[in-house]
């Protein structure tokens, strides 16, 4: 049993983030065609902000957390008498980018990115990653393709990605999403 | 006049001569370590392995004095934190070191070596005022100061412990 009813959903999107769910093409074409490279992302220590000054800045750049602000039954679906239930969650997942003249040594550039230009460059960089990152939770079999999980993921709807300056070279990319998740009305989803 | 390089070197190491007499009173509790982890990729991400940790111990071992509770965060610790306490990221400055000459002494860059994304650098105290026993707590270097002629210092706070 997981840790909570929403952990499932969490190991999912770390998947398609950080841990190359997809690439290998066994979800299909059109789910290579948005996955995303293993290590690409990177999760940050769970709990840590990244906001917090202390946050080490070599697990910054390229760093995420999700964190749930709130959640809605479904305005249709849901009869309480039966044991599917059907809500969405709002999923606010921020990923930190790092910027200044003496940043390029620590940024987690990809093969094909030329450091030097990427480090100054942080509000396209961090809105074209924001870009893939709903390409890639959005696809279904990505989101909620084999193995199957229990809640089910439903679906994945990118509301917004706005970036914002730390100061410091240091800056945030947040996305929220709504997230559409199953459940057995039945169980506690207990530890 | 031009600059007496030849003196200034021989003043650091009359000076790194009278910083050993506090170690050898037993007046220096705390051993200050240098750690540089590298890592087969960028730290944190899938099928990144740590590949090299490499120490230096500081020696003569530096005065440490705490100098502010620091943020609130979650990388604080320490005994406060273990009673119930909030977690605070406490600085504390490091130093004098004297800086480099022919036969010793440290550079800014020996004791806060660049980072990357494929590696952490930290600072290790182990003593009486850090939990952790033989391995004590780990801090990262906020400013390296080497403003002075003889001596180098380093303000750090409590950063992420251990890989």
């Amino acid at each position: 049993m997981a840790d909570d009813l929403l952990k499932p959903i969490e190991d999912r999107i770390v998947a398609i983030l950080s841990q190359g769910r997809g690439t290998n093409g066994a979800l299909g074409a059109d789910a290579l065609a948005r996955s995303i490279a293993a290590g690409f992302f990177r999760p940050v220590d769970e709990g840590a902000d990244l906001r917090d000054p202390g946050m080490p800045a070599e697990v910054f750049d390229r760093g995420f957390r999700m964190d749930w602000s709130g959640s809605r039954d479904d305005p249709a679906t849901n009869n309480s008498q039966q044991s599917i239930l059907i809500e969405s969650y709002t999923l606010r997942l921020t990923v930190g980018y790092l910027y200044s003249e003496v940043a390029s040594a620590v940024i987690a550039a990809t093969a094909t990115e030329t450091r030097a230009t990427a480090v100054n460059r942080w509000t396209a960089r961090a809105l074209s990653d924001a870009r893939n990152v709903k390409r890639a939770v959005e696809q279904p079999e990505l989101f909620r393709g084999a193995p199957t999980i229990d809640p089910t993921p439903v679906e994945a709807t990118r509301i917004s990605s706005d970036v914002m300056d730390l100061g410091g070279g240091r800056a945030l990319c947040v996305s929220t999403f709504n997230v559409v998740v199953q459940s057995n009305q039945d169980s506690g989803y207990l530890p | 006049m031009g600059d007496n390089a030849t003196m200034r070197a021989g003043f650091r190491a009359l000076a790194d001569s009278v910083r050993r007499i506090p170690e050898a009173f037993g007046a220096r509790s705390t051993t200050v370590t240098i750690r540089v982890r590298t890592y087969t990729a960028s730290v944190n991400a899938t099928g990144t392995t740590l590949s090299t940790t490499v120490d230096s111990v500081v020696d003569p071992r530096p005065l440490v004095r705490q100098m502010a509770m620091g943020e609130r965060g979650y990388f604080g610790g320490g005994w406060s934190a273990l009673s119930g306490a909030q977690a605070t990221e406490r600085v504390y400055r490091v130093g004098p070191m004297t800086l480099d000459y022919v036969g010793g002494g440290y550079t800014a860059a020996d004791l806060s070596p660049a980072t990357a994304n494929t590696k952490r650098v930290t600072v290790v105290l182990v003593g009486d005022d850090f939990t952790g026993g033989t391995s004590g707590e780990e801090f990262r270097v906020i400013e390296a100061h080497a403003d002075h002629p003889f001596r180098v210092e380093l303000l750090i706070a409590r950063t992420h412990q251990g890989t």
